[in-house]
């Protein structure tokens, strides 16, 4: 699916707003989110990526897995990982 | 994991549940006035509400404990089936919130419900896999020529967490649970795992005789790594409810009904979704309602949403338990027309 990146995008900004991260705001591909964030955050990020990729493609998707509060592995170390994690999952 | 593995599966074919009774504590405590004095913004009111499911739950009003709430579900089960307590000889409380140190609270109970000084009673030391480690015990002992056997489970966790602490507070809810295990053909299959590499994830500092220097100076309330809980919760549960799924050689559709702890709503959707599972068929509810009833949360959520179905039909259930220990448990049992009422609140 086209446009994958936007609304990860979208959800991090959305879940930001509670946040207030100032590092959040304009993410690049190497962007480290896990360290920003306590895993309450993250675990809005899921729900909040979860239902919107949900709303674009009429799919339900999982994201969650054993990696995602992994302290070296989770993909939400790096963005650009984080948005390959996403399409893995819902190309699966 | 690998089956050629030592493990600790139970098959069973002369044991089975006749019966199933929670009670709740009696207080109503709502999250939406809960979190302002917890010092939670609204914003995080919210990203709470919807990532674990908060709403509301039951917690003891005064200085009742997990023995006087399984006491009163005790008699109102064995009153409900009409068995005399004279005939029970052996009875199970799982708790992490006994009445002492010692003696165990089970001989407590024993006493205060009547059970001859013929029975057997003792205390199991878990959490959240305990319902599952009762009943296979309550299984074992039924197997083994007992007739009648109690599994009591449920804690008071809202007196063991640090009421500030806006990660475990706002989550416990009390509950105390019994089940009647009887002698009578039934298929059953239950796996057991403990891995204690992980107790750190959960645990209560200084609350033994151990002296950790790591611990000094903490206070003796339940702690909690979410992230590592959240990780060993998503690395094992998926498997072990498959994999109790193949032992007892079904498939998915032919399973009634998954009733798994209830720690938050988002796992059990992750899980549900991940195992492809329907989603009336694994109630996710009971956190939202009741709040984190421990080692009572499978009981707990039979009681508080599946009553009807388990008192008028017969099913096919798949019982999960997961946490504290670490430690985790699976079954599938067989029950036919158990006698399951709503959950009580309050003892009265």
């Amino acid at each position: 699916m086209d446009g994958y990146e936007e609304a990860l995008r979208e959800a991090l900004r959305r879940v930001n707003e509670n946040v207030g991260s100032p590092d959040l705001e304009a993410v690049g591909p190497d962007t480290n989110v896990f360290d920003q964030v306590d895993s309450m955050t993250i675990v809005d990020l899921l729900l909040e990526t979860e239902t919107l990729l949900e709303e674009k493609t009429g799919a339900y998707v999982p994201l969650a897995d054993e990696t995602i509060f992994d302290a070296s592995a989770s993909p939400l170390r790096r963005w650009s990982d984080w948005v390959a994690h996403v399409e893995r999952h819902h190309e699966r | 994991m690998n089956d050629e593995t030592p493990r600790a599966r139970l098959r069973f074919a002369n044991a089975a549940i006749s019966g199933i009774v929670t009670t709740v504590g009696e207080k109503t405590v709502r999250f939406e006035e809960e979190g302002p004095a917890l010092g939670l913004e609204p914003g995080e009111i919210a990203r709470l509400q919807r990532a674990i499911g908060l709403d509301s739950r039951q917690i003891v009003a005064g200085g009742e404990t997990t023995v006087d709430l399984c006491e009163a579900s005790a008699r109102r089960l064995l009153a409900g089936l009409g068995v005399a307590a004279e005939t029970v000889t052996g009875l199970i409380l799982v708790t992490q919130t006994p009445d002492h140190s010692a003696p165990a609270s089970a001989i407590a109970l024993q006493h205060r419900l009547g059970l001859p000084v013929t029975s057997m009673a003792f205390d199991v030391r878990l959490g959240c896999s305990g319902f599952v480690y009762g009943l296979a015990l309550a299984y074992s002992l039924v197997e083994a020529g007992l007739e009648r056997v109690l599994v009591a489970v449920g804690d008071v966790a809202s007196r063991f967490v640090d009421a500030a602490d806006h990660a475990v507070a706002p989550i416990m809810g009390d509950a105390g649970a019994v089940a009647l295990v009887e002698r009578r053909p039934s298929e059953s299959v239950f796996e057991l795992y403990s891995d204690g590499s992980g107790g750190r994830a959960l645990y209560i500092p200084n609350s033994g005789i151990r002296v950790d220097p790591a611990d000094e100076g903490r206070a003796s309330v339940m702690t909690m790594d979410g992230a590592a809980v959240f990780n060993f919760t998503l690395q094992r549960v998926p498997d072990l409810v498959t994999g109790i799924v193949e032992a007892a050689g079904r498939t998915v559709d032919e399973i009634d009904y998954f009733v798994l702890h209830q720690p938050n709503k988002y796992i059990l959707k992750n899980i549900q979704k991940r195992l492809r599972i329907a989603e009336e068929k694994l109630p996710m509810a009971t956190q939202s309602v009741y709040g984190n009833q421990n080692s009572a949360s499978i009981p707990g959520t039979i009681s508080g949403f599946l009553g009807d179905a388990y008192s008028n039909r017969r099913l096919v259930s798949a019982f999960a338990g997961f946490g504290i220990g670490l430690s985790w448990g699976a079954c599938v049992v067989e029950t036919d027309r158990i006698y399951a009422p709503p959950a009580f609140v309050g003892l009265e």
